[in-house]
């Protein structure tokens, strides 16, 4: 188990480099409406928006993430629902994020590019 | 797959050791080699050949990598070595038996080598000795023996006369055979007579002769006695006839040990080789033998000289630290000989045969990780890299294998060898093999030796190992960088924190070794230490003042902040659990959740999960009002909701029982008490993170409230203490009993400083915000006081040395700031600045020196008590519960009956005083747990009645009376409550709506809680095997570390110091017969009159007659001279003493001055008149000196060994009436019994010794366990009271108090093995060979000598089964075998 550039561990065997990127908990609790998911490879950056977002949907109930060792790269994400599954919200969740993130993008570029339209013209 | 565990090698197993002393023959049967030749190598320097018949001689083994034994043909690491013998041209004295040479000297005739004992007495004895199997009996007797024999002089059998044997320094023995016979005796005169001739030629010699006769015994004079010793009289030497004979004591021959326990070594700096110093020492040896051996013809001098040197090269070669007059000496560098090489800390004993170097073992420096679970440790991936653990491949793990060997060793999870099953023995080591083809060829039942992996048992251990929470099994968890990390809650019991601290691991080997490690050493079984069954693993510092700030009453959370903080938890196993948040607090404007919601859904997180716990406690700082007080400190927690309180160190942290996770561990067990710790650490941790927390330099800077305050205390108390002073120096100060008026100014000062601190700090508390860092972190407990916040803010207050003021270093003063004589405050070490505003520079200087004494404290207390400890455990390492639950030692000598009186484990116990349940919590919880809300409450007698019932029942047989009657105690008391809230809700006739819900108990609910009390007590029953012994030294040892070291207490009023700490402990323990405060208790038969104390006290304290006297004078008279004395009546009458002139002139003449009755007259009621004795030499002037300076020193009244006594006051008479005691310091009990008006029933004393003496045995055990109790109390350590009972047993089990020191360890332990690798291991070694000594390995020191489990705990039991032998096959007569064919040895020529 090398230690990467950035302190963390990396993958090892029996956590193997392949792995997926979001895997689902299994053990008692778990059903349909409430799921804890693994994103590997992540951190607090999406993780803190992700609640954010989530916390806003209509149908959670519960949700939060929580990062569960410093030095092991992913994340656990909890999402209990009322209604709709789940993973349908975390889906949701996501494509909004991802939509809000864009949105984002654009506005600074539209900013980047009215700004430079304004100063090259002196 | 998995093959059964068998114990090694089971056909040969040691029983016991024998000891012995080799004879001649004996050396020479076990020996290679004579060894003659004083050359180490040959005359060859090139071939490095060493010397044949030479101490180096190959025949001995080898010491060489290349070179091969010649005896055996074996290469270094196979061949044992052997021995060689050399025969010593004179006889010498062995070190070693040199007391007992001398001893048998004492015992025999120096004529006919009988010994010297009445004829009549010896059958009997001889029968004793040979009848006596107890080693501790023989000694006795042993000793017996030689008192007896010491005594006559005349031999019984032939007359001779017999003196004293001495021995005279380094190796001679004397005989001054006449030593009590006078002068002129025709004996010594006959005997000088002999002498005639000589003397003519030799003038020297008459010199000598008329001086004391004595006769040097020389070795060999020696050796002709002891062959000569009867064989009828070997018994009464103590001697094992067939291990030891008396004339091997004396040395002929040597064994020369084998080269490889004296190998030598070639140099890298010089040509040639570096020599052990045994060889060095056995080459000087083989000079001297040659040299007499060539002089025998020589010269009688030069001879003599010789074989004095070769005796005490002899003697060095044996034991190099004997004591050698000045000129012998030799001019000798240190070696090291046999003894110094068995002896001491790095020693065989203890370096190496009771404590090893392991294999699989690490050890790195720690730090903290809250992430990780209780139970697991981070690994740093180098250490798994390296540390291995032997797996079998199955079927379940093949590919987890193959994977292991594809990754090889310096891929983690890899392995580093694989044992194939086919070829046993070999070991294939995989940084050389092809890894997949090794993979691919992978056989069930091959062994892998596999990397450390997550999830291993591994111990963790912190030294110094105290206790046996400072070696815990857990489970790894491999993790980059190179710490070992862990839970800050395991702090506590390995007592590490993380300056730099360096922790151990070892990785067991086998299935069985993890398995017991899992189930018996688990950090999860380990929460509750032993000492007081509370737990020792809790929150510490941030869990702490996480969870205080986030169950304070203000803490609001919206849903974000509260679903972010119950999700914190979602790591590890809890990552699955179901979240059920309770509906929020407070729904408008805006829905917020409190903290300690939030708290209560870590503990329970959903409504499926079983833990309720239910738990009502009081913080310290408790003030009214129940759940409504001011400082929340009421907390009540039901069904694992926290309705009220803040929680701080006393519900989360260790040492208590009122405890959240204990309520947890005792009512859903010990996962699930860890579980929750690690939730709290977690959730604490977060909770911090986000809110933070900080101290500055704002947290302690006063107010000016703050600073006006101080000011005001500190010109109150300076002028309060001004006053004591001018009231001593005028004289007016009211002396405290028992105190002179300059003690009392220091103990009025003293008290005086004390209170403005105290109030000083209380002043800066009630100011400070509830925000303020320091403020919190000293509520919640995580770190700090309220003394340090006081000491920061407001006044540092009084530096103690030795517990009194700066004492005088300059003169008269304790620095030369201040005028001398000076006693304010300040010139005496008051420190009245805060270490915000700074010390000035005399206070700075007093401040260090109160610091240098706290450092020197800790470094004197750390070996202190380390040696204590050690003692401690080697005396009680092999006491356990056998399973008649007795508690007993390896030879099955019962200590106690039952273990601490009723048989229960101190670590299950959850009752404050003793008990196995605490009835009261244990009851709410049920009635919490389940409401039973259908059914209807019974009343005051139906409880009672139903219980008594039910307790009645066959089930219950088994609870012990006391519990029992606990229970029905606690059963009658909670009737009396029901029926109390009955009448009171009844009032109007009507039944209350309430009445069925206040003090509610349903039948469901009480038969219930009689089950549950019934599970708990069985429960806590002792487990048989139980290492009670090494608990009790543990329990007694680890705290002692605590102690602040020579702190003298004050006790009450009585101004009367006692010794605490650990120099008390010790002299408990070691059972000394003088102890430094001796106070003897006497309780008054009349105890409420404060005049009949006082005359009691008269008559027991010490009152010399310089005390009564108004004057002592001299009289001259023209024909008389004599003393006059005056005695002060109303001072006699005033300390209400019983004595007048007669008694006085009784005491003067009953006194050591040896004065005549009628030299002293009594001239009046308060005259006395005392003459010098007319019948002495010495002149009358003189005399009368004499007289004048000792009659003031005359006893008149008390015990002589009683310094002091004072009247102490107890409030506590019936009627609020004071009653009275008397203190006495001294000793002798039995006088102050003895006193009238003493009750003497209710005496007792804080010497155990005096005790035992005068009261017996039993008294002195209760005093032990009396004196211990109080001497921890004091200390606010509490010890359980068995462990210290089972110390008191020991002490007093063979009928006198045993010290827990090695003289005392000698007379309770019988293995030589033992007590060898105890103390003065050659003398024990020594001893057992000359009495023949067999060592049988039932100890526990002498199994792990000897590598055998050890009879304790799960080696308690044995599988005892039949095995199927094969019949014995038929024996066949040989033709040879017949009486007639064989030749008796004695007959033969050989002997």
């Amino acid at each position: 188990m090398p230690i990467g550039a950035d302190g963390f561990r990396l993958p090892t065997v029996n956590e193997p480099g392949s792995k997926n990127k979001l895997e689902m908990i299994r053990g008692a609790g778990q059903d349909e409406y409430c799921r804890t998911f693994v994103i590997n490879e992540e951190d607090h950056t999406l993780g803190n928006a992700l609640k954010h977002v989530l916390m806003q949907h209509p149908a959670v109930e519960v949700c939060g993430y929580t990062v569960p060792h410093p030095m092991e790269r992913s994340i656990h994400v909890r999402v209990q629902t009322k209604g709709v599954p789940a993973i349908q919200v975390l889906h949701q969740s996501l494509t909004t994020l991802k939509n809000q993130n864009q949105m984002v993008k654009q506005m600074i570029q539209d900013e980047v590019t009215k700004y430079k339209e304004d100063n090259s013209s002196q | 797959m998995k093959e059964q565990y068998r114990e090694t090698d089971v056909v040969r197993n040691i029983l016991d050791i024998q000891f012995g002393v080799l004879s001649a023959q004996d050396m020479q049967q076990l020996s290679h080699a004579h060894i003659v030749s004083s050359d180490l190598y040959s005359a060859n320097k090139l071939a490095r050949e060493p010397a044949p018949h030479g101490v180096l001689d190959r025949r001995m083994g080898t010491s060489q990598k290349d070179v091969t034994c010649e005896t055996c043909a074996k290469d270094l690491t196979d061949c044992i070595g052997h021995y060689g013998y050399l025969d010593l041209a004179r006889p010498v004295f062995h070190v070693g038996y040199f007391k007992n040479t001398i001893h048998i000297l004492q015992n025999i005739c120096k004529v006919c080598a009988h010994v010297l004992l009445k004829v009549k007495d010896k059958p009997g004895l001889c029968e004793q000795a040979k009848r006596i199997t107890s080693y501790l009996h023989k000694k006795a007797l042993y000793k017996r023996i030689n008192e007896l024999c010491k005594k006559m002089s005349i031999c019984p059998y032939c007359g001779a006369r017999n003196g004293v044997v001495k021995k005279l320094p380094p190796l001679k023995v004397i005989h001054e055979r006449f030593r009590n016979v006078k002068k002129g005796d025709p004996i010594i005169t006959d005997y000088i007579s002999q002498f005639e001739t000589a003397s003519e030629y030799n003038k020297d010699l008459e010199s000598q002769l008329s001086t004391t006769v004595v006769e040097f015994l020389n070795p060999s004079q020696v050796l002709d006695l002891f062959e000569r010793i009867p064989l009828d009289d070997l018994p009464l030497l103590c001697m094992d006839q067939q291990y030891s004979h008396p004339k091997d004591l004396v040395l002929t021959r040597l064994l020369v040990p084998p080269n490889c326990i004296r190998p030598s070594v070639i140099s890298e700096l010089k040509s040639g080789t570096n020599e052990d110093d045994i060889t060095v020492m056995l080459t000087e040896i083989i000079f001297l033998n040659n040299l007499i051996n060539n002089r025998s013809t020589g010269k009688v001098q030069s001879v003599q000289d010789s074989w004095e040197h070769l005796q005490l090269h002899v003697a060095f070669l044996m034991n190099s630290e004997i004591s050698v007059p000045h000129d012998l000496s030799m001019a000798r560098k240190s070696t090291r000989g046999f003894v110094q090489r068995l002896k001491g800390k790095q020693g065989r004993f203890r370096g190496n045969l009771s404590g090893k170097r392991v294999d699989f073992s690490s050890r790195t420096v720690i730090s903290p990780d809250p992430n990780l679970r209780i139970n697991e440790v981070g690994v740093p991936i180098e250490v798994a890299k390296q540390l291995t653990y032997p797996e079998m491949v199955t079927s379940h793990n093949l590919a987890l294998m193959r994977q292991l060997v594809r990754n090889g060793p310096d891929v983690h999870p890899g392995a580093l060898f694989v044992k194939p099953r086919i070829s046993p023995g070999v070991k294939k080591s995989l940084r050389y093999a092809h890894k997949e083809k090794t993979a691919m060829e992978l056989r069930l039942g091959d062994v892998i030796e596999r990397h450390l992996m997550d999830g291993d048992i591994v111990l963790y251990n912190r030294q110094p190992s105290l206790h046996k929470m400072s070696i815990m099994s857990h489970r790894v968890r491999v993790l980059p960088w190179r710490t070992f990390r862990f839970n800050e809650c395991v702090c506590a019991p390995y007592n590490a924190d993380f300056d730099g601290d360096e922790m151990n691991l070892h990785l067991p080997q086998t299935e069985e070794a993890r398995a017991e490690a899992l189930t018996l050493m688990a950090v999860t079984s380990n929460l509750v230490t032993p000492r007081h069954g509370a737990l020792i693993v809790g929150a510490t510092q941030d869990f702490l003042t996480g969870s205080y700030l986030l169950t304070q009453k203000d803490q609001f959370f919206d849903k974000e902040h509260a679903c972010a903080l119950v999700n914190s938890i979602l790591a590890g196993k809890e990552a699955s659990y179901k979240i059920t948040l309770p509906p929020p607090a407070i729904m408008k404007p805006k829905e917020l959740w409190t903290g300690k919601q939030i708290f209560s859904t870590i503990i329970r997180p959903n409504q499926a999960y079983p833990v309720a716990c239910n738990l009502t406690a009081r913080r310290k700082d408790y003030t009214r009002g129940e759940e409504l007080c001011s400082n929340e400190a009421w907390i009540v927690l039901r069904n694992s909701e926290l309705l009220a309180g803040a929680l701080d160190k006393s519900l989360l942290g260790s040492g208590s029982k009122k405890n959240l996770f204990y309520v947890i561990l005792k009512d859903y067990g010990k996962e699930h008490a860890a579980d929750a710790m690690w939730r709290v650490a977690r959730v604490s941790t977060f909770f911090l993170m986000n809110c933070g927390f900080s101290i500055g330099i704002g947290d302690v800077m006063p107010g000016t409230g703050l600073l006006a305050r101080k000011h005001e205390l500190l010109l109150d108390g300076y002028g309060k203490c001004d006053g004591f002073i001018g009231q001593l120096s005028e004289g007016t100060l009211h002396c405290q009993p028992g105190c002179s008026a300059e003690e009392t100014l220091e103990q009025l000062i003293l008290k005086e400083l004390s209170t403005i601190r105290d109030k000083a700090g209380k002043a800066c508390v009630m100011e400070l915000h509830k925000t303020n860092a320091a403020l919190i972190m000293a509520l919640s407990g995580s770190k700090g006081s309220f003394i340090n916040i006081s000491q920061m803010i407001a006044c540092v207050g009084q530096q103690a040395i030795g517990g009194k003021r700066v004492p005088n270093g300059f003169d008269d003063r304790a620095l030369p700031h201040y005028e001398r004589h000076s006693k304010i405050p300040a010139a005496k070490g008051f420190v009245s600045n805060s270490f915000f505003s700074g010390m000035t520079p005399t206070e700075f200087f007093f401040h260090t020196m109160a610091g240098r004494e706290g450092l020197v404290d800790t470094a004197v207390k750390t070996s202190e008590t380390g040696y204590m400890q050690r003692r401690l455990v080697k005396t009680l390492e092999d006491l356990y519960v056998a399973y008649d639950m007795t508690v007993r030692n390896s030879t099955q000598d019962i200590i106690q009956i039952q273990y601490g009186g009723d048989g229960l484990d101190p670590t299950e116990l959850e009752g404050n005083n003793g008990g196995p349940v605490d009835l009261e919590r244990v009851l709410d919880h049920i009635r919490a747990i389940n409401p039973c809300t259908k059914e209807d409450p019974l009343s005051g007698p139906e409880v009672l009645q139903l219980s008594t019932k039910y307790l009645a029942d066959d089930a219950f047989k088994d609870l012990s009376q006391e519990f029992k009657a606990e229970l029905r105690a606690f059963m009658e008391k909670f009737s009396k409550r029901v029926e109390k809230m009955r009448a009171r809700l009844s009032k109007d006739r009507t039944p209350h709506p309430m009445a069925r819900h206040i003090e509610r108990l349903t039948l469901t609910q009480l038969i219930d809680f009689l089950n549950l009390c019934l599970e708990r007590y069985q429960a806590s029953v002792m487990e048989p095997g139980t290492a009670v012994g090494a608990l009790c030294a543990q329990s007694i040892g680890e705290p002692g570390t605590q102690m602040t070291l020579k702190t003298f207490h004050f006790a009450g009023v009585a101004a009367m110091n006692i010794t605490l700490g650990v120099p008390r402990i010790l002299e408990i323990i070691n059972a000394s017969h003088t102890i430094s405060t001796p106070i003897i208790t006497a309780k008054l038969k009349e105890d409420s009159d404060p005049e009949k104390a006082r005359q009691v006290k008269g008559r027991v304290e010490k009152t010399l007659l310089g005390e009564v006297c108004e004057y002592l004078e001299e009289v001259f008279l023209p024909d008389d001279c004599f003393l006059l004395l005056k005695l002060a009546m109303d001072r006699i009458r005033l300390l209400k003493l019983e004595v007048d002139a007669y008694s006085i002139k009784y005491s003067i003449c009953t006194s050591k001055l040896k004065i005549k009755e009628q030299d002293v007259c009594v001239e009046s009621d308060t005259i006395i008149t005392v003459r010098p004795s007319r019948t002495k030499a010495s002149a009358m002037y003189y005399q009368l000196q004499h007289l004048k300076q000792h009659l003031i020193k005359v006893i008149i009244k008390g015990l002589p060994s009683v310094s002091r006594a004072v009247i102490n006051q107890n409030d506590t008479g019936p009627g609020g009436k004071p009653k009275y005691e008397l203190l006495v310091e001294g000793n002798n009990l039995r006088e102050v019994i003895a006193t009238y008006g003493v009750d003497g029933t209710r005496c007792t004393s804080n010497n155990t010794y005096e005790v035992f003496t005068c009261l017996g045995i039993e008294a002195a055990r209760a005093t032990i366990i009396r004196e211990i109790t109080v001497t921890m109390e004091t200390h606010g350590l509490s010890v359980d009271r068995r462990h210290i009972m089972l110390l008191a047993d020991l002490m007093t089990c063979r009928g006198q108090v045993l010290g827990i020191t090695r003289h005392g360890l000698s007379k309770m332990k019988e293995s030589t093995l033992m007590l060898a690798s105890f103390e003065k291991t050659a003398d024990h070694l020594f001893d057992a060979a000359y009495h023949g000594q067999s060592n049988p390995i039932k100890g526990v020191s002498d199994c792990i000598i000897m590598g055998k489990p050890m009879n304790i705990g799960t080696g308690v039991f044995k599988l005892l089964h039949n095995h199927q032998r094969e019949p014995k096959p038929r024996t066949h007569s040989l033709i040879f075998d017949h009486p007639q064919m064989h030749i008796p040895l004695a007959l033969g020529g050989w002997s």
